[in-house]
């Protein structure tokens, strides 16, 4: 959702201090678990606590008491959500007392990985694998949620497309491309403090050698940043010559 | 009766192929040989009866489908079934005018993207999914002829936090239907951000959300907190809301 003025002091939640632990319990559909910190937030104690799951259409929504006694729903199974890997969650904090139903602190867009755990790393781009035709990727972008990289299910090995240094060399330089375009040319503001999925794409790439800050201001091209951040994200890896490497070993087998 | 079908990759291929020469002015008869050929089709299973029926509107498209497949699981966001389900009810979905003659219109309507899935412009998968989520409680979004992807529907549905949420519909279908003519109030989908119309109200949702928890809202609460250019558009203050 677009979001517009927030008259009322919303806090943002930090993702760091919200971990979410998916559960795979085939047939079943998962469960998952969370935990968060909410104390260094200032928020009332009686404050209510929710989780939501959602993909896409689906949407669940769970009581976690409140910010002094946080605890769960015994069932948190995911039967409603669409998708069993790919599952967002949105943490909120509202208002007990006051006006009803007033959000104190919010984190959105947070993601689960089955396969990684919850916190060992913040993730900023997703993988997922999807019936394209005869399309090999493409990138779900949107204002709210990590990127997902998607994958034509037909090549459906998650090693090879995470390590794989000739897909890596085609797809990935691609793929920062397209995210640091859509990020310039939308509205977001860069808080290099963030936790918008934008600001930690922008926090990676800003951490490279040679990359400036993102340029600021319509009247400015992006186009230049972000050559120099596709580049300078390429020699990091090196792409190149990842994959000329790679080239050479297939050779010799 | 037939069995419900799912069509796969070759058998999308040739129906896309069939729309996109339909468009460009070839006249080809529909390509139904799709539906059951072992080579473009499988089966749904579990196995389910479907008749080939006429459907006055949207709504009763989604009835008539969930009341068939609605308790399945994977149908949502399955490209090649409901590839199968628009190419079996094409004569609903493009209607041959009185000289045989049909307008097709663009592929999302019959076949769900690959890339980006937007359900909500397939012309039965929209209808079937807000049904599934709130059933006759979203008439306004699923009154209309099936074959007409609906500016409401397209407002409503694109947008997660709204589809996804039962106060939004059930404030909208309230300010927005006219339950005695069973569809939409004239101007409320104007394209103009005329006062109180959609467009505004999705403006104002979108400004309460960051204000609001409206998750844990009824769609009385919402309405009440309204500005006044959306009084003309409320029912009778006298009468319940639900």
């Amino acid at each position: 959702m677009k979001r517009t003025f927030n008259y009322t002091n919303r806090k943002r939640i930090p993702r760091g201090n919200v971990q979410i632990a998916l559960k795979k319990q085939e047939p079943n559909p998962p469960t998952f678990d969370a935990r968060f910190n909410l104390s260094d937030l200032k928020l009332p104690p009686d404050g209510k606590v929710y989780v939501e799951a959602y993909y896409r259409t689906s949407y669940m929504r769970f009581d976690f008491g409140t910010v002094a006694e946080p605890g769960s729903e015994e069932d948190r199974t995911l039967r409603d959500i669409d998708n069993r890997e790919l599952v967002y969650f949105r943490v909120k904090v509202t208002d007990a007392t006051g006006e009803q139903g007033r959000l104190l602190a919010e984190a959105d867009g947070l993601i689960a990985n089955p396969t990684e755990g919850p916190g060992n790393h913040v993730c900023i781009l997703e993988v997922k694998f999807e019936d394209l035709g005869n399309l090999p990727w493409s990138l779900e972008i949107n204002d709210s949620a990590t990127p997902t990289l998607v994958v034509n299910r037909r090549i459906s090995n998650k090693e090879y497309v995470r390590s794989n240094a000739a897909f890596f060399a085609l797809v990935y330089p691609a793929v920062v491309r397209e995210l640091l375009t859509f990020i310039l040319n939308g509205d977001h503001e860069y808080d290099p403090d963030g936790d918008d999925w934008r600001d930690r794409w922008l926090r990676f790439i800003t951490a490279l050698p040679d990359v400036d800050s993102p340029p600021e201001g319509e009247e400015i091209d992006p186009r230049p940043w972000i050559d120099t951040a596709v580049r300078a994200f390429c020699e990091r890896q090196p792409a190149c010559t990842a994959f000329l490497e790679s080239l050479a070993a297939e050779e010799q087998r | 009766m037939n069995q419900i079908g799912i069509l796969n990759d070759v058998g999308i291929r040739r129906f896309a192929d069939f729309l996109v020469r339909s468009r460009a002015g070839e006249e080809l008869s529909v390509p139904v040989e799709l539906l059951d050929d072992p080579t473009t089709s499988t089966l749904l299973l579990p196995t389910v009866d479907i008749e080939n029926r006429e459907f006055a509107t949207r709504l009763e498209a989604a009835e008539y489908l969930s009341s068939k497949i609605g308790g399945l699981r994977d149908v949502n966001y399955n490209r090649g079934l409901w590839s199968w389900l628009a190419l079996f009810y094409f004569d609903r979905v493009c209607k041959p005018d009185a000289d045989g003659r049909r307008t097709v219109k663009a592929e999302p309507l019959y076949i769900p993207g690959a890339v980006s899935w937007r359900y909500y412009r397939h012309l039965l998968a929209g209808p079937f999914r807000v049904f599934q989520l709130y059933g006759a409680g979203a008439s306004l979004l699923l009154q209309g002829p099936v074959d007409e992807l609906s500016d409401l529907m397209e407002q409503f549905a694109s947008r997660q936090e709204f589809i996804t949420n039962p106060a939004i519909i059930g404030a909208a279908n309230e300010l927005y239907y006219d339950p005695e003519k069973q569809r939409p109030k004239r101007g409320a989908a104007s394209t103009k951000k005329k006062p109180g119309t959609s467009r505004r109200f999705i403006d104002v949702v979108q400004q309460f959300d960051v204000t609001y928890d409206l998750y844990a809202m009824e769609p009385a609460q919402l309405l009440d907190l309204l500005p006044r250019e959306f009084r003309p558009w409320r029912p009778d203050p006298s009468l319940p809301l639900r």
